[in-house]
């Protein structure tokens, strides 16, 4: 029988935390409060005023309709309750990543159910013709559900990209490690969805000159 | 149009989206966040110890033990039918596991933290060699290397050894022979090629309660039933018998001497009797009795999915419907799509008035029932969840009872159809074979045309033939 460490869960937990300790001096208020929210009604409910608007607001520019970005911020955040007390990282940014990360999941699971985005696409439609009817002057600017039809063209993954990075305005660094992938990955990936973006949108206008 | 990325930018702050957030759904949800962590949180009397070896010992619980992702397979496989589906990816799926050694699975939860991971070692046959899985959200570790069983209760800080022959976490289906089996069996399969499954090029493969999503490039499986699949050589040590250090160790082997056990293993023979009171009590209609039992199990053993099962069934029987529901959830999340824990929840749906939400867990149940006409034989589960009086393993051993035969089965699945469709196609246990058979035939028709669900509670039911000595 060999005898050597195996690691238990919440030893995992501390390494983890000892990584982060190394680069983390000077920690914030809300960084404690993620440490504490752990364990603590009080600080996640903090943690929750604090991101509650952030994440409704990313749910909104993924899905279009409010009541399905209500249910999916309600999704996002029962999931961290359900959670936290497993949640490795140590301070405010990893919160964040990790928060946005699961709204990224559950917003495409949402979308995944073609019945809902059939809804959503046709919701955006609709949005589209009464922005039009209200419009007095004929202007080249583009409009919401134009570019959120545009954006649903693309992979789902390419829609998160898109979201966050144009939308939330998170850096690529940020970005990357919500989708997990590499920075530079998400910044050639950023600039492409760009001009595919902007090919779609002249083709949907030209579509309708 | 836009020029550059800050160009977009600017365009996006111009469009004035309407994304302020109510004011009541923020603090309902506040609310309703602070109390799911207070309930997930609350201190208990216990710390998880989750499978325990009489649990695993269960022909029934053993999936949930060892074989998730062969539940849903499991239960699928032997009753799907003969169809004229194309058989390419089967084939060469069948052909391509010929040469996986290892399967590496994992289960993450909806925030990307694992819950579940495990090593299998294929050999030559197929079947399963040396096991290793490590299950964080339960504080469960294993490893089987063929000569000892290692089981590290994290919680419990003890690690227990046991002899392979006493303690087994073997797949319940040689998990390298899964899809040749499907072909051998002349199973109904639907493939679905070159679909989209998360951002991957997949086909799918499905069928009941089943899901596989096949790599077009390998033809092996990367994920099913909730888990992701890879077939990579695991890391060196993977399968070592490591006793960590400052454990209690208790070595139940045949080869040790007796050793005073600790105390929180006396616990798991109150669970047992517990359990077997609740059951009793459960049958004999004594709700909160019941409730009560099941509860204290579920202290003891929060893994023990069949307490938190019942629980849900006796909640059902008194009217509680959300309480059935939720933990109805439970097992869904401990079982993966398990095809008579979704028919109950969505029954407590429907009984609750949320049809909507009901139908979409009858929907996906309905395939698998339809199917189940033809080979009733594999869906003993769906009675087993009837009936807490029925004999398998680790239950109650003097006074269970076995389970229904063949024709009783049948009559059952034919009256769980009629509830939730309102369909009636005239079978009857007492007519001839071949009305019977066009009245299975007629419910496949139906379910091929129309299928849709339609809770009718109040339905005429077939009579349950009786047993003939």
């Amino acid at each position: 029988m060999i005898l050597c460490n195996i690691i238990a869960p919440c030893a995992i937990i501390s390494t983890a935390m000892v990584d982060a300790m190394a680069k983390t001096n000077d920690r914030t208020d809300t960084d404690d409060l993620v440490l504490r929210a752990r364990c603590d009604a009080d600080a996640l409910g903090q943690l929750y005023e604090l991101y509650y608007e952030r994440i409704f607001r990313f749910c909104v520019h993924r899905l279009f309709s409010k009541d399905a970005a209500e249910d999916v911020t309600s999704m996002v955040f029962l999931a961290v309750a359900g959670r936290i007390r497993n949640f490795p990282g140590r301070t405010e940014q990893d919160f964040r990543n990790w928060l946005y990360a699961i709204a990224a999941k559950q917003a495409n699971a949402y979308l995944r159910k073609t019945s809902r985005r059939g809804r959503l696409l046709a919701k955006a439609a609709g949005s589209m013709t009464a922005a039009t009817a209200n419009c007095t002057s004929h202007s080249a600017e583009l409009d919401w559900p134009t570019l959120y039809k545009a954006i649903m063209k693309l992979p789902t993954k390419h829609q998160t990209i898109v979201t966050l990075r144009f939308f939330e305005n998170l850096s690529f660094e940020e970005i990357a490690k919500i989708i997990n992938a590499k920075p530079k990955t998400v910044h050639v990936m950023s600039h492409r969805l760009l001009k595919k973006l902007k090919t779609y949108l002249q083709t949907d206008v030209d579509g309708e000159k | 149009m836009f020029k550059n990325e800050d160009d977009f930018k600017n365009i996006i702050n111009r469009l004035n989206i309407d994304d302020k957030p109510n004011a009541d759904h923020r603090q309902n949800l506040h609310r309703q966040v602070l109390s799911t962590f207070n309930q997930i949180h609350k201190p208990r009397k216990t710390t998880w110890l989750t499978i325990r070896r009489i649990i695993v010992k269960s022909p029934i619980t053993k999936f949930a033990a060892a074989a998730a992702i062969i539940i849903v397979g499991a239960l699928a496989i032997t009753f799907l039918q003969q169809s004229a589906t194309p058989a390419y990816a089967i084939e060469q799926t069948i052909e391509a596991f010929k040469n996986v050694r290892y399967m590496h699975i994992i289960r993450r939860d909806e925030t990307g933290l694992v819950e579940d991971e495990r090593w299998i070692e294929i050999g030559p046959d197929g079947f399963q060699t040396r096991y290793r899985q490590d299950t964080p959200l339960h504080g469960f570790f294993v490893v089987d290397n063929r000569e000892t069983v290692l089981v590290h209760y994290k919680n419990k800080n003890t690690v227990v050894l046991y002899d392979p022959s006493d303690q087994s976490y073997t797949w319940h289906y040689a998990p390298g022979k899964l899809f040749e089996e499907l072909v051998n069996d002349q199973l109904t399969l639907t493939i679905e090629e070159h679909i989209d499954y998360w951002d991957r090029p997949a086909h799918r493969v499905r069928s009941g309660g089943m899901e596989f999503y096949i790599d077009p490039e390998t033809k092996l499986p990367m994920a099913g039933g909730g888990y992701q699949m890879s077939y990579e050589n695991p890391p060196e040590g993977t399968f070592d018998i490591v006793i960590p250090n400052d454990v209690v160790v208790v070595d139940k082997r045949p080869s040790a001497e007796p050793a005073q056990e600790p105390e929180w293993m006396d616990e798991d023979k109150v669970a047992q009797s517990n359990f077997d009171e609740a059951r009793r009590a459960l049958a004999a209609g004594e709700y909160l009795k019941a409730v009560d039992f099941f509860r204290q199990v579920i202290e003891i053993q929060p893994g023990r999915n069949w307490a938190w099962f019942w629980l849900g069934r006796t909640y059902y029987e008194l009217g509680e419907y959300d309480l059935a529901v939720s933990n109805f959830s439970k097992v869904l999340d401990m079982m993966g799509d398990a095809a008579f824990c979704l028919y109950a929840r969505g029954l407590a749906f429907a009984a609750a008035g949320m049809q909507v939400t009901a139908n979409e867990d009858l929907e996906k149940v309905l395939p698998t029932m339809i199917l189940a006409l033809r080979h009733i034989e594999a869906v003993t589960l769906f009675d087993l969840a009837d009936d807490p009086l029925r004999c398998a393993d680790g239950f109650l051993d003097e006074d269970c009872h076995e389970g229904p035969n063949k024709e009783q089965n049948l009559a059952m699945m034919i009256n769980r159809l009629r509830v939730i469709t309102g369909q009636n196609f005239g079978y009857d246990p007492d007519a001839s074979a071949q009305e019977n058979e066009q009245a299975i035939a007629a419910w496949e028709d139906w379910y091929e045309k129309s299928g849709e669900i339609k809770f009718t509670p109040d339905t005429e039911l077939v009579p349950i033939p009786p047993v003939l000595e």
